[in-house]
């Protein structure tokens, strides 16, 4: 399996052809969804004709970019045009869009081959589920674990070599923790960076759109087509994007890398093994340049308590009329979250704004003396899939919330292997739009090391 | 913040309109148990009441 930069680098030689690719796809997706169900719907024909269009322009010398004839997918709270769109959920078991999402008609201007439709929890929230019409994603490195979600099948397919990169979404940590733990790089960009118009939304405060990929140079070629302002969505930033794939070059020589220990070693300590990727990790950044620091956030807990309170607030509020209407069309995970949302009172809701607010301020004044952070993204290698707790966000603190909360870009990749041969991943975040310079320090880890030469066996 | 009782529960999901059977109602109360402690975090320490107010629009143009 190529990854993007090398498949774009060879489309453009001519040494590989779009069709080709798109058909070997659509043979690895139908020969491995019934293990990883990391597909809804495989849609052959569009994708096809997609290929041909870039086949076509790579002959004639009129390729858009690098994403142009590359296969990926879109996780299914993405809209797309004429293509069911469901949530993984009943509710809407039947809706065909019809228009695309912003972020899918950029990637299509950027000419990439979309295979299909990715499961994801139900409207990215409720999961993982038996409950629903389609089964839940597998990990491909051990299918009966967890892949994490909600951006599920994005990273079972990512994984499993089926496709190059996909779409995720990140409301406290939906890109990042399928990342971890089915190895993989994802970026939850800054909050604005990405337009979210044509997105099912979870939590409109703290939803994100997002890259997810096999390495961090993958991420940041993906990043390039879906950033930018949208005018139709009220959180987008109006500002220059950079070149990311150029800034990767950058490095981190001379950057001061913060460590935020305490959040992975006792708010929630990790496993031995994701300690260790965090050592090893910071010795290689260090190696490269970087000035490492230990510093102090608050407490993990304190972020998660904002987050999840946000969260459960605004999704009863998206979804406030189906749970009036047809509560039993919803899985029970989905249903009893959003629940949960209907017992607060609007003074909670409030509250929870005004500590986010407080907690911004906070964590500025904590990292004025660092350019990046370093913590864990997941607490160790995915467990059994049928162990997934439905309250598991309240019985401990996850470490991505944190970054929703603030809005600040957040990376996690892959950063070594535990005891049962899984994944485990590191969290890289930088400060508000230097998306660039925590794209730059994954790509540097990632170079300087060999975990990206090893994938699932599936 | 106290717990919520089987009839609060009750009574909330009633104004938000929502049915839901016993079975569910007593595992809401549960999983309503375990965000309680959130619920007070986000209230301690007090923000001070002059502090800028999380939601607010601007009108027009910036």
């Amino acid at each position: 399996m190529h990854s993007i930069a090398e498949a774009a680098a060879l489309i453009a030689a001519k040494k590989i052809s779009p069709v080709e690719l798109a058909k070997t796809a659509l043979a690895r997706a139908e020969a491995l969804n019934d293990q990883i169900h990391a597909f809804i719907r495989i849609t052959p024909e569009p994708a096809l004709a997609a290929a041909q269009a870039a086949e076509a322009r790579a002959i004639s010398g009129s390729l858009r970019g690098p994403l142009d004839g590359i296969p990926i997918a879109h996780k299914d709270i993405y809209c797309t045009a004429g293509i069911p769109t469901t949530a993984h959920s009943a509710q809407l078991k039947d809706y065909v869009p019809t228009e695309d999402a912003t972020t899918v008609r950029m990637l299509a201007e950027a000419g990439v081959v979309s295979l299909g439709k990715l499961a994801t929890h139900e409207f990215a929230f409720g999961g993982p589920s038996f409950d629903l019409p389609w089964p839940p994603a597998r990990n491909p490195w051990d299918t009966s674990r967890f892949t994490a979600g909600s951006s599920s099948g994005t990273g079972a397919a990512v994984a499993a070599g089926i496709i190059m990169g996909g779409t995720g979404s990140d409301t406290g940590g939906s890109i990042r923790g399928p990342a971890a733990l089915c190895g993989i790089a994802g970026i939850k960009p800054t909050y604005g960076l990405c337009p979210r118009t044509g997105i099912l939304p979870l939590a409109q405060t703290l939803d994100h759109a997002g890259p997810m990929a096999w390495s961090v140079e993958d991420v940041a070629l993906l990043l390039q087509a879906m950033a930018g302002h949208d005018p139709e969505d009220p959180g987008s930033a109006n500002r220059p994007v950079p070149d990311f794939h150029a800034a990767l070059a950058q490095g981190v020589r001379g950057k001061r890398i913060g460590v935020i220990r305490h959040f992975h070693e006792s708010d929630n300590p990790v496993s031995p093994a994701t300690l260790a990727g965090i050592e090893n990790t910071l010795a290689v950044l260090r190696a490269e340049g970087a000035v490492i620091s230990d510093i102090t956030l608050p407490s993990l807990a304190e972020y998660n308590a904002t987050g999840w309170a946000i969260i459960y607030a605004e999704s009863f509020a998206v979804h406030e009329g189906w749970m009036q209407s047809s509560p039993e069309k919803y899985g029970e995970y989905m249903r009893h979250r959003l629940a949960l949302g209907a017992l607060m009172t609007s003074a909670d809701y409030i509250q929870a704004q005004r500590r986010r607010r407080d907690l911004i301020t906070r964590s500025i004044a904590a990292t004025q003396g660092v350019d990046l952070l370093i913590t864990a993204s997941a607490m160790g290698e995915a467990p059994p899939i049928t162990a997934v707790s439905k309250w598991a966000s309240l019985e401990k603190p996850g470490f991505t919330m944190p970054f929703n909360v603030l809005g600040w870009p957040a990376l996690s990749l892959c950063s070594g292997f535990g005891e049962a041969g899984m994944p485990v991943s590191v969290q890289i975040i930088g400060k508000p739009f230097d998306d660039a310079s925590v794209l730059a320090a994954g790509h540097a880890f990632e170079k300087a090391t060999a975990f990206r030469a090893t994938r699932p066996a599936i | 913040m106290p717990p919520l009782s089987e009839t609060e529960i009750a009574a909330r999901l009633a104004a938000a309109g929502i049915s839901l059977p016993k079975i569910e109602q007593d595992d809401l109360r549960g999983a309503y148990a375990m965000l309680l402690p959130a619920l007070q975090m986000i209230r301690s320490p007090a923000i001070p009441r002059e502090a800028e107010p999380a939601l607010t629009f601007a009108a027009g143009d910036k």
